[in-house]
């Protein structure tokens, strides 16, 4: 988040301290957020491709009619969690001076002379927000489980 | 004649590393013909199988499907070629993640082109000529 805000300035590259932050954590988001859809997609057995191969449909039918949709039911987990990793990590921005969630609170703390009622309400924002995510998840988890590999039952 | 000749394999060859698994196999299947290949386990009876398939590229030999080459030089498209060959694997390969309906539906909706109701009706055909009835067609694969 430094690097995009204080280091581009230097290759000629100016951007708001909002995109910045906005850039680094999607930057470093995409990273994780790819490997656990590498990860997902290996994790389907070979003769899934095999079996689609040989009714004669292109490596891309493949993927798209096969491998994706049971690809996608095991991301899910690991997506919402990361998720969750994203949006508390927002709180890192107000060190290039995004006067996000918890700077705006610790704003308000300040001119109300108390810190326990603001910082007790934004943690509840926090929760409400990855809580309903992950409620959205194991929603969308059980609504999309494959019948017979289990998972959609536990979740 | 050679016409009736559906598939014809000659001098197929195939090796893993240093294990030699077909050593010049010919062989050829006449239209209507039943031909039943025997061997130990690790014989190569799913190798040369996999391998007219494509899914296991041969070292070397020719292999012709219907009057068209299909290895060395394919004629057409190796999907093409596989939506003329049906195979069963050894462990099935179900789609886990489609019904039995689903799952016999889906090459010809997507491989064929067929319409859904089509496809439907054909699927259901063969479902019942294999004794699987209503009650299991929206049926996943058990666990």
């Amino acid at each position: 988040m430094f690097l995009v805000f204080f280091g581009l300035p230097s290759i000629g590259i100016q951007l708001s301290p909002i995109a910045s932050a906005i850039i680094a954590i999607g930057i470093r988001s995409f990273a994780y957020q790819s490997q656990i859809i590498r990860s997902t997609i290996l994790s389907i057995p070979r003769g899934q491709w095999e079996a689609a191969l040989s009714l004669g449909m292109s490596p891309i039918e493949a993927f798209i009619n096969v491998i994706a949709p049971q690809a996608f039911r095991t991301a899910i987990p690991g997506l919402v969690n990361q998720f969750t990793i994203d949006l508390k990590d927002t709180s890192l921005a107000y060190a290039i001076g995004v006067a996000e969630l918890f700077t705006q609170s610790v704003h308000v703390a300040q001119v109300i002379l108390d810190y326990m009622p603001p910082l007790v309400f934004v943690a509840l924002i926090y929760f409400v927000l990855t809580y309903s995510a992950s409620l959205g998840a194991s929603f969308l988890y059980k609504r999309l489980s494959i019948p017979g590999l289990g998972g959609g039952q536990q979740a | 004649m050679t016409s009736d000749i559906v598939l014809r394999v000659e001098n197929l060859w195939k090796s893993y590393g240093r294990l030699q698994v077909l050593r010049g196999v010919s062989f050829t299947i006449r239209r209507g013909e039943v031909k039943v290949i025997i061997g130990p386990s690790g014989s190569g009876k799913s190798t040369l199988l996999r391998c007219i398939n494509l899914l296991v590229r041969p070292d070397k030999g020719r292999i012709e499907l219907e009057g068209h080459e299909v290895f060395p030089h394919p004629s057409m498209s190796i999907s093409k070629i596989r939506e003329r060959i049906g195979f069963v694997f050894q462990q099935f390969n179900l789609f886990m993640h489609l019904t039995a309906l689903d799952n016999v539906k889906i090459g010809l909706i997507k491989v064929k082109k067929m319409n859904k109701e089509e496809a439907t009706k054909r699927a259901i055909e063969a479902l019942r000529m294999v004794g699987i009835d209503e009650s299991l067609w929206s049926k996943y694969l058990p666990s």
